[in-house]
Parts: C-alpha cells; structure tokens; sequence
C-alpha cells in the first residue's frame, strides 16, 4: 500500500484518536465520587440487652412505652442520632424513640393479645403521627414491596411433593394473612402496611388466583450465578411510584440483589448470611437469620466448653481405639470442614473458630475447605475423608451445607472412619428431613449447635399462630415460617421506629429491643451487636441424631434436643455433656 | 542439530518431564502414597469421561457436551432398582447397560442423525441441549418410576448411602486409605473398556469404518460404509460408557440425585482426551489418571479446592505446545468432510447497486436503528438494564464471529476474556478511578495481550484442543484473577463502587438509558471494526485459512500470524466488553463470570449464525427476548435447553438461516422484476427448463426462472441445474 492510500485510509481514525487523547486530558470522563455505606452502623450497636434512649421526637402525640417485657438490660445506647446516612429518603439528625421505664410491663388489651416471640413491648399512641418521615411511608401508609421471584414449574412441582414449596394460592393468603396480622397487633401510629405492586407482565396481583388477591413484585426467574438479572430486579424496586420504605426478599434471593438496593439507599430484609457482607452495607440488610460468623462463634465455644482438650467420646469404634493403646480413646483432633462459596462468606468464620478452639486448647484444627460446586464435590470428599482418616482426627466441624455433608458422610463409612460429626446447625442441616439423607452409618455420630427447630407440631410456631390469627381455617405452608419470619421484623421496626419512622430511628429501636424469643420453638432473636448488628438469631439449642428414631415426617432419622430443647445464648453453653444419654442410637 | 529420541526414549523423556513439573508444582510436598492412589482412583472417572469424549469425537467430530449425563438416568434406574428393589447386582448391572444402550440408539436417530450435515460447531452446541435434556431425565427417574418424593412427606424415600454390592464387602488398604472391592471394580472395567476400545478400533471392520467415517464421511459413504448405523454404534457405545462410570462410581461415593456435569468436570476429562489427541483410549487412561493425581494432589497440598480447576490451563498448554508435529491430519478440520461452520453470502454483486437494494437496504438499517434507540424507551428500567447486558454479550458474540466463524478457532472461554477485561476495570474504574475511555482501552489491550497467550497453541492445533485450553482459560479467570482471596487488593468492593462515569465531566451515564446508548455504541464500533477487517485484505486471508490453510499457506501466507492476530482483535473486543458490563452493573461479581456463560455465549453465536456478524446480534436477540423478556421460567429454558436443541434441528444455520432467507426471497423477487438471473440466487433452486416446466416436472419453478434449453450453459452454472 502507497503511503499516500494509507494516509487516506487511516487519516479519519487518528483524527479521532487525537481529538479523543486530548478530550480525555482535558475532560476525563471519570466516576463521580462515592457514597461509601456501612458508616451508619457506628454507634448504633447495643453491646446486650440495650434499651433505646433516644430523645423524643416526632410530631402529634405523645408516646408512652409503658417498659420493657422481662428487660433485663440497664445499657442505654445513643441511637444513631450521630449516623448520618447518604442518600434519599433517610432523615440524619434527632432520633425518635420511645421513653422507656424499664421493669415489667403489660400487654395492651385487645392489640397484642397471644405471647408471640418476637412482638416488641406495646406502645400506645394517641394524636397524629409524623406524616412523610421517609421514603415510602406517609401519614396512612408503610409502603413495602414483597420480592418473588418465578421458580419453574418442574422445581415447583419438586418442592410441592416434599412439602417445602408452596403453590401460589398458599403465597398469597399467606402474604394476606401476615399483613393482615401486623397491621392489626403492631403499633403503627395510625399507618398501615401496604404491598406494592410490581410492573410488567409478572404483576403478583395479576397473577394472584381468583380467591385471593395479592400485589406483590413477581421478579424474573434468574440464575444464583446471574448477578446482571439480580441487580436489574433491583433496578426495578428502586425505580417504582410510589416508593417502597423496605423490601422483603425472603431467603430466596442473592447477594447482588442485596447490594444493589443498599447502593440504592433501600432497606432490605432477607438472606445476608454474612456480618461481614450486612456491616459493610448497614443499615441496609437485615436478616432473622444467624450470621455464618456467629454460627462459627457458637461452635467454637461448643467446642471449648465440651469438646477441646477431652478424649473422644462418641465416634465409630475404630476412631475410639486409634489412641495409644485400644482401649483409652485419644484426645480430639479437631478439624473443620467448611464450603468456600462464591462470594466467600464462610472462611472468616472458619478462621475465627480456628484461632478460638486452638486458644482454649483444643490445638490445631485442620482446615480442609471445598469448592461447593457440584461437579467436584464427589472427589473432594473423597480426597478430604482420606485426609481425616489419615490424619487421625477424631472430632469434624461439619460448617456447611448439608448438601454437601451427604457425600462427606458416604466417604467416612467408606473410610470406616466414623469420627464425631459436630454439626453447625447451618445450611438446614439441623431439618430432620434433610438429615435422613445423609449416610447413617456415619451420621449416627453427629450431634452439636442446633440453630431451628424443625421437630415441633406446627400449632406450637408464630407461623402458624398468626397465619390462624388472619382469620383462615387451613393450615400455612410450612415456609410460612419464613415469610412471617420477614413479617415480624418489619412490624417490629415501624413500631420502634416511632410515630415518625427514618431509618436512624428504625436502627436505634430495632437495636434498643432485647433478645425475643428464645423459645423451645423460638429462637432467640437480637440485632445491634456489635459487630453483628444486621442478623439477629443469638441462640442455638443442643441436640444429636438418632437415625432409628421416627421423624417429624413418619420416617427413621429424627433430632433429640438436650433439656427439652433449651436454647443456649452466648455464655451460656456449659461443660456438661448431655447428648447420647443412652450411648449413641 | 537436531536431537532425534526413539519413541521409548521420548516416552521416558516425557514422563520425566511430568514428574519433574509435578514436583515443581507442588513445590516438593508430595501427598501420601494412599492419597495419590486414591487421586488415581479419582482420575479413573474422567477416564470414562475422557473415553467417551474420544469416541463421539472419532464418529462426529464434536465435543459431546453431554457425555456426562448421557447414562445418568439408566445408570440411576440400575442403582435404585439395586437399593429399593432389590435385584441382584447382575441384573441392575445388565438394566443398567441395556437401557443406556437403548437412550443412546433414540438419541441418536432422533436427535444426532438430524445434524449429519450439519456444521459441526451446530451439532457440538446441539449437545449442550442434549445434556439438559438428559440430566432432567435423571431427575425424573426416581420420581416417575420409584415414586420417591425427593427430601420427602410421603411416597418413598433413600438416603444417599452407596447400594451394597457383591464387592462392598471386600476391602483393602493402601498407604492408610481405605478402599472397596467397588473401587477395583472401576479400574478393571475401565482397564478392560481401555484395551477393548483400542482393539476394536484397530482390529474390528467396525472400528476401522468408524475411523474412515470419521475421516471423511462422504468417502466412507461411497465405500459402502453406512456411516449413519456406525454413529449409531458410536453414541450407544457412548451412553454405555456415562453410564457404567455413573453406575460404577456410585456403587462408592453413593447417590447423588440431579447432578449436572457442568465446565468444572468436563475440563478433566476433556484434559485427558485432549493428552490423548483425541485418538489414543490408553493415552486418554494415562491422562486421566495424571490428571486426578495432579489435581487431587494440588487439592491435598495447597488445601485450595479452586487451584486444580485453575492449573488445568499451564497443563494443557505445556501438553499441547509439545505434541508438536504429532496431532493427525484427521484433527484439522479443514481436512475432513465436516464443515465447522455454514457460510451466508453476501448480496450478489448483480443486485447490490438497484436502487430497490440500496433502499431496501437502508430502510433496514434504518428500521433497525429505530427499533434498538426507541424501543428501550418503552422498557422499564430493569429490563433497560438486561438490554444493555445483551448488547454487551452482542459485543462477545462478535467477537467469537471473528475467532469462531470466521478463523475457525473454537473457544469456549470467551467469556473469560471478558472476566479479563472486568478485573481491568475494577482495578482501574474502582480504585484508580480512571478516564472511562482509557479504561475500556487497557481493558480490551490486556485481553489481546491474554488472548495472544492463549492463542499459542492456535498456531499448531484446532477444534477440542483449543477449546479445552479457552474452557479451562475461562475457569483460571473467575477462580484465581477475579477471586478477592488472591486480587482483592485490586477488585472493587463495597467501599471501591465501579460507578457509572460523568462524560467528559458534563454528561452523567448513571442513568440506564444513558448507558443503554453508551453499550449500543460500542456495539456499533465492534461491529464497524468487524465489517472493515472483513472487507479488507486481513478478512479475506482469515477466511483463506480457516477454509483451506494448505492453500492459504501455499500463496505464502503466514497461517500463524493469520490466527494469532484474529485472536487478538476478538480478544481486544471480547475484553472491552467485559470492561463495558462491569460499568453497567456498577459491581464486579465473581460469579457472573462462570465459565458456563461461555458456553452460552457459544450457543448463543450458533443460534444466530456463527459466521454472520447480524447473525451475532440476531443470536443475543433471542437469548435476551427468551430469557430476559419477562416471559416465565418455561421460555428461559427455551433460551438454552430444548429450544435449542429443537432450533437448531429445525434451522442449523441458526436465527441467521432464517433471516438471510427471507432476505434471498426478497432479492430473488427484485431479481425478477429486473430480468436479472442471478446464478448464486438461483443455484439452491430447481431451475427447469421450459420443456420440463410445461411437462410439470418441476413443480415449484417459478415461470420467470424457466430458460429456454438454448441458454443451458451459457447463462446459468451447470452444476446449478442438476435433472
């Protein structure tokens, strides 16, 4: 080519070369400055029990807490009246409370009239409440969208059969019942709740059935791996008219939906398993559920309390005689085996548990991590199994999902290595109906933290007491448990937030409250520890497996709760061990 | 002077070579000797998987997707027969084999036989849909003929404890591992599956036929070899194969409902037939054997479950670079009766100046150009949001016409060139906060610079080799480069957003509609770029290569440049584009990279057309209208299951077929109405002659395409107007 052609040619993309180089000197084109979240959390946490003392505030009438249901804690927290938070709708500055006298204190007649676990003490109010404090919510309204995403139809039908699904009519009345309840029992200073609807053409209430109507948001179908499809739902919440005040999106949904709406300023409730993920989003995600890194804090205390130190008590035969001579079991040899999903939200626990069992004496834990990936699954716990049995260690963290744990059990009786099988309670690991899947030769040696409690009728759960308080006759799906699960939070936060809700004051009295619950069938349920302010479950009660023991689900394999199902705050774990009082099942 | 080794000798030199990388790897911490033979073990069912891939391979010239799951569901019928029913292990066994043997002769009459012409890049994304297909078999297996209620209230139920076999209860010891008689079960099968394969192949008049068929179908054809009963045999053989690994394995590591073998399994297998050459059954057994124990003894050493994924790519680029010289001629594709990919013509040089053309042209531009800028207005901002990722998978998916159609390099890690480009922009979006501009451009230079690594064993070797070293290429990315455990000083976080830039510091792009534009202007300079480099003497020479490399080499043109540069240009895109969907989501999520997505991008560019660059467009069209038009979960599979496989059986030239057809009809009308006959128009058309057409001979001719028998030869390519 003749220099001459190859000006001609290429002269008009230099031209735009150079013009776009100097463009970019001159005028770059760069990110404005960011909003960095997480900051609000600071100073908000309660260390325990702490009751809110926030100034009064809000317009209209007074409110008058009359004290505190079984108060025990005097700590008094500043409510988040220094956080200031970015973004639309959040009011920074004075934080309303409610005055509190502590002591005992009674129900209000006729508002909260059963004992349910996670009601906060009753507030009465007279006068007008503090109209638009924050986006979504007015002078009638809390506005809130309850996220659903479409399951296919063949999953549906799976999940149907096993009893762990519910068909649309179920979703809806339970969406109707537990709005019902909540505006009927909490206080909320003259608002009630209303679920918006979402656009387009999965409208909840369009596709609601003809004896029940609900609006909800019916998301798309999208991948755990479709982070694109996630944020766009997201996109979608923070774009709707009217505004919601939070978002409900059960446990069913993935981290990018929960970031997104936190980079949007929107409270979101549901599935933020991480502290580490929840605080650096505060005070955006909220979730009932128990942090992954205090799941790992409870087995470590598990651990040194009962465990560490102490020769092996209730392993297979082969690991009872792998000490010094056959007849005096070893010491433990502990190790952990724990998933590494992707975002990672179980390694910092891991570590954690490892550097506590290993500072109470319990020595080095070995740490043998797994791709939680289906596809290399089966081999990793074969090559894992080996190296415990190799290893001779007589005592495993089980921290992971109970999928997972099912070929990790085949491999150990193949090994014919029956370690003690400390289970962490997580990944519904602790569902009697799971458990029957995993290997029972192995699995009979699995005891430890319990965070649920799956075996009770379901007369004996919130759930089911409130699905019947909405007024229908037939019994709630069995997730129903989750759904009222989001339902008791959000009535809790606009209750304490007072007549003039802001995210401040919804932070301050959530973290003011004191444990709830801690229940046979009720776990105990905190936020604003520092630390783990966002995730609330505080306590896990004890219990083994007894795979000849009949199942809530009429089949062999069942859980045994040690006293009756006690539940065991932080602190509280003791020495004594109480599983397998009548050696192994 | 060259140093020339005895076969033995280079075989020794080899396995040196290995043990000496082996140890360099693990930095001299070799695991116990019960681990490494349990890490042999392991690799005895890639083995399986690897031999299965050689044999679908040796038949039809594909990578068959669904070699894992192709026996799941007989392997699943044999084993719970064994465990709720009863039946003797012989009898579970013999179900096992002969409902395997019966789900592969259906498949392939029913499905593969369908794509024997067929571009083989149709057929291998065909298997994609086949393995969904197959793995839902699995699922429904326990459910429709066991009535087991999977984590179940009522109906029956099994936990996942292995079946007892005659040979659980023997055992022995190695090194302090324990094994079953199960286990040794599994090598003497496969050993046994080994040595007969190989003398069946070489010794059996089946075999040899297969080979020949494979070689070249039309030849082995007119040799009296029905190559369709011999692909029967193959895939039988095949399902055979999944499905006595699955049941095999399963007798050991227990019951494992609904498993997909997904990237992260295939690579291992895939590995080992790639060591094999694709050819050699005792290769594939030695390789998948070196492949568990690398990569169980990498597992055991660094205690990271995501290194050996990760190492599978230095692996196979050291095993192919030096296998020099000894791949087959049966292995470049060029050279064997099957195309890679359908070629569309352009518009014939006769009509393209008619003003009706020219102005039917533009009207589709200009219909085109209206429906992508107006259209996002009517969308909610969600759905704005999809679109705008669909035009950042429009942009991977010209990438891959650039590599794939038109290069004829097959990559299934397309995607992880973006992942490329994504870690680029998080380093410099998120935490350099860099010029917006600068940051595509180093985005889209590092992926050159990383496709040109990967792009090296392009200079020696096609098809599977490549796209097992891109596939693993793919896992390397999401695992290690975007893992915050290994770069998370460079990955953004919460506290390092990869916000949406200001333009020239006047222009916000925070919007998605703004950003919409910004995506489908790149897409536009992709596709700008992609048009010129096909228009010019570079376009012709790729295309020269990948259609005839011996000829193109033989008009001196240098065939390694020729592919390295189009990996470049297709990774410089592929990059920028990842760059690009890393500013849309404001985020850069580990797992939107998995490798599965470029294997969907893949079938995405087959749908369309690989070698069509509207076809590219056509193919993210239908993947985001399928899959993210709001549409229910029962078209989402549409998108990547059954629909494809159904679309591709219907239209093997994918979404493109279709438009170019109709487009064909349109200018064959213009054609008419101009008196013009246009012979590449008319040559897949019956042309009859008048005689014929008054005689009723030829049916659908069309009057004005009736000549007179005079003009036979003179106006219209004899071989246009076969009688």
């Amino acid at each position: 080519m003749k220099p001459t052609q190859m000006l001609s040619r290429y002269s008009p993309l230099v031209v735009v070369a150079i013009i776009q180089l100097v463009v970019v000197l001159l005028a770059p084109s760069t990110p404005p400055m960011s909003t960095v979240l997480g900051d609000a959390v600071a100073g908000g946490a309660a260390g325990s029990n702490g009751i809110a003392s926030g100034g009064a505030g809000g317009t209209g009438g007074g409110v008058t807490t009359p004290g505190q249901v079984g108060g025990t804690g005097s700590s008094t927290v500043a409510g988040g009246s220094s956080s200031t938070v970015a973004g639309p709708g959040l009011t920074a500055g004075g934080v309303v409370g409610s005055t509190s006298s502590g002591g005992a204190v009674g129900r209000c007649p006729g508002n909260q009239p059963a004992p349910w676990n996670y009601m906060p003490p009753c507030v009465t109010f007279n006068g007008t409440n503090g109209g638009a404090s924050m986006t979504g919510v007015t002078d009638k309204e809390i506005r809130f969208v309850w996220y659903e995403g479409v399951t296919p139809a063949a999953v549906a039908a799976i999940g149907s059969q096993a009893g762990l699904s519910f068909t649309e009519t179920q979703l809806c009345e339970s969406l109707t019942g537990y709005t019902k309840v909540v505006n009927k029992r909490y206080q909320l200073y003259g608002r009630h709740f209303v679920s918006l609807d979402g656009p387009g053409p999965h409208s909840g209430k369009a596709q609601g059935s003809s004896s029940c109507q609900f609006p909800y948001f019916q998301g798309d179908n999208c991948d755990s791996t479709d982070a694109a499809c996630w944020r766009a739902q997201a996109d979608v919440i923070a774009a709707m008219k009217p505004k919601p005040a939070f978002v409900i999106g059960n446990v069913q949904v993935q981290v990018p939906f929960l970031d997104e709406l936190a980079k949007k300023h929107i409270p979101v409730l549901g599935q933020g398993s991480s502290d580490g993920f929840t605080e650096a989003r505060a005070p955006y995600v909220w979730d009932w559920q128990m942090s992954m890194e205090n799941v790992a804090n409870f087995g470590a205390e598990y651990f040194c309390k009962k465990l560490a130190g102490r020769p092996v008590k209730w392993a297979g035969s082969e690991v009872l005689q792998s000490g010094t001579t056959p007849t005096t079991p070893p010491t433990r040899k502990i190790a952990i085996v724990h998933d590494v999903p992707v975002p990672d939200t179980f390694t910092p626990g891991a570590k954690a548990f490892m550097k506590t069992v290993k500072s109470c004496g319990g020595g080095d834990v070995a740490e043998f991590p797994f791709d939680a990936n289906v596809n290399t699954l089966a081999q990793d716990m074969q090559t894992i199994a080996a190296k415990i049995k190799l290893g001779g260690y007589t005592t495993i963290y089980t921290y992971m999902d109970f999928i997972a744990e099912i070929p990790l059990t085949n491999d150990l009786s193949s090994e014919n290595w029956r370690p003690e099988l400390v289970m962490a309670g997580a990944g519904a690991s602790d569902d009697d109906k799971l458990a029957q899947l995993m290997n029972p030769d192995s699995y009979k040696y699995s005891f430890g933290p319990s965070l649920t409690n799956f075996g009770l009728p379901p007369q004996a759960y919130d759930y089911y007491k409130a699905y019947r308080d909405a007024g229908y006759t037939d019994e709630p799906p069995l997730l129903g448990q989750n759904i009222w699960s989001y339902f008791w939070i959000a009535g809790d936060m606009f209750q304490v937030g007072g007549p003039s809700p802001t995210l401040p004051s919804i932070q301050a009295g959530m973290f003011a409250l004191p444990v709830l619950g801690g229940t046979k069938a009720h776990p105990g349920m905190k936020f604003g520890v520092r630390g783990d302010a966002y995730l609330a479950q505080r306590d896990i009660r004890e219990v083994w497996w007894c795979p000849t023991k009949t199942g809530p689900n009429g089949r062999a394999g069942a859980y045994t709760g040690v006293l009756n199902d006690m539940r065991f705050q932080h602190g509280q774990i003791d020495g004594t061990m109480r599983v397998f009082p009548n050696g192994v099942c | 002077m060259t140093l020339r080794l005895a076969p033995w000798q280079r075989s020794v030199a080899g396995a040196l070579l290995a043990v000496l990388g082996y140890e360099a790897l693990l930095g001299g911490k070799t695991p116990p000797f019960g681990i490494l033979v349990l890490s042999a073990f392991i690799g005895l069912s890639y083995a399986m998987l690897a031999i299965g891939l050689i044999l679908v391979y040796r038949a039809n010239r594909v990578i068959n997707f669904a070699q894992g799951q192709i026996g799941a569901a007989p392997a699943m019928l044999g084993i719970l027969l064994m465990k709720l029913d009863h039946w003797p292990y012989p009898l579970a066994l013999a179900v096992t084999v002969l409902s395997a043997a019966a789900l592969g002769f259906l498949v392939e009459v029913a499905i593969i036989r369908r794509f024997a012409r067929a571009p083989r890049l149709v057929l291998m994304i065909a298997t994609v849909g086949l393995s969904l297909v197959v793995a839902l078999l699995q699922l429904l297996v326990p459910t429709l003929i066991f009535g087991i209620k999977l984590h179940g209230l009522g109906g029956r139920t099994v936990d996942s404890a292995p079946p007892i076999t005659p040979f659980s209860a023997f055992h022995f010891e190695i090194g302090g591992v324990r094994f079953s008689g199960d286990v040794l079960v599994i090598a003497v099968v496969t050993g046994l599956t080994v040595a007969a394969l190989a003398l069946f192949f070489r010794r059996s008049n089946i075999g040899l036929a297969i080979r020949a068929s494979a070689e070249n179908a039309d030849r082995a054809l007119l040799m009296g070899i029905s190559v369709r009963r011999l692909s029967t045999v193959v895939w039988m053989l095949s399902a055979v194969l999944s499905a006595l690994a699955i049941f095999l394995q399963t007798a050991v590591t227990g019951i494992n409902l609904g498993v997909d073998i997904g990237p992260s399994a295939l690579i291992y297998g895939l590995a080992a037939a790639i060591f094999a050459r694709m050819t050699s059954f005792p290769r594939a057994l030695i390789g998948a054997v070196g492949v568990g124990i690398l990569t169980q003894s990498i597992y055991y050493v660094y205690n990271d479950p995501f290194l050996p994924g990760a190492v599978m790519v230095p692996v196979l680029l050291v095993v192919l670079l030096t296998q020099r010289g000894k791949l087959s001629r049966g292995e470049d594709a060029g050279v064997a009766s099957f195309k890679q990919a359908a070629e569309f013509r352009p518009i014939p040089p006769e009509l393209r100046r008619l003003p009706e053309v020219l102005w039917g042209r533009r009207a589709a531009g200009f219909l085109t150009l209206a429906a992508v800028t107006l259209v996002p207005l009517s969308l909610d901002v969600g759905r704005l949001s999809l679109a705008a990722v669909v035009i950042v998978y429009a942009v991977v998916c010209v990438s891959l016409v650039i590599l794939t159609g038109w290069s004829g390099q097959i990559s299934l890690g397309q995607w992880g060139l973006s992942g490329v480009g994504a870690f680029i922009a998080g380093w410099f979006g998120g935490h350099l906060h860099a010029d917006f501009f600068v940051t595509l451009l180093a985005a889209g230079l590092a992926g050159a610079v990383a496709s040109l690594v990967i792009g090296l064993p392009a200079l020696r070797i096609q098809g599977p080799f490549l796209a097992g070293t891109t596939l693993a290429f793919a896992i390397s990315v999401q695992v290690l480069l975007l893992s915050p455990k290994y770069f998370g000083d460079y990955l953004p976080d919460v506290a390092h957003n990869v916000d949406r830039p200001i333009l020239y510091g006047h222009y916000s792009l925070a919007g998605p509609l703004a950003f919409y534009y910004i995506c489908l202007g790149v897409l536009v300079a992709a596709l700008a770029s992609a048009t010129a480099i096909r228009r010019t003497r570079a376009g012709r020479v790729i295309i020269g290569v990948r259609d005839n490399t011996r000829g193109a080499q033989g008009y001196g043109i240098n065939v390694s440049r020729t592919r390295i540069v189009a990996f470049t240009i297709s990774g410089f895109w592929a990059a920028l584009a990842g760059a690009l969907f890393v500013y849309q989501q404001g985020a850069l999520d580990q797992v939107s990279f998995d490798p599965q997505v470029s294997i969907l991008l893949m079938t995405i560019v087959v749908i369309g057309g690989v070698t069509s660059l509207p076809g590219a467009v056509l193919g993210a069209a239908y993947l985001g209208i399928l899959k993210y038009g709001g549409f229910g979960p029962e078209f989402q599979t549409l998108a990547t299951g059954l629909g494809v496989l159904i679309l591709l059986m219907v239209a093997p030239g994918g979404v493109a077929q279709g438009f170019y057809a109709i487009r064909d009809n349109a200018l064959r009308v213009v054609a008419r109405r101009n008196g013009i006959l246009v012979p590449s128009l008319t040559e897949d058309r019956r042309v009859a002659t008048l005689e014929e057409a008054r005689a009723g001979v030829v049916r659908d001719a069309h009057p004005d395409e009736v000549v007179e028998e005079s003009e036979y030869g003179t106006r219209l390519d004899a071989e246009a107007v076969p009688v």
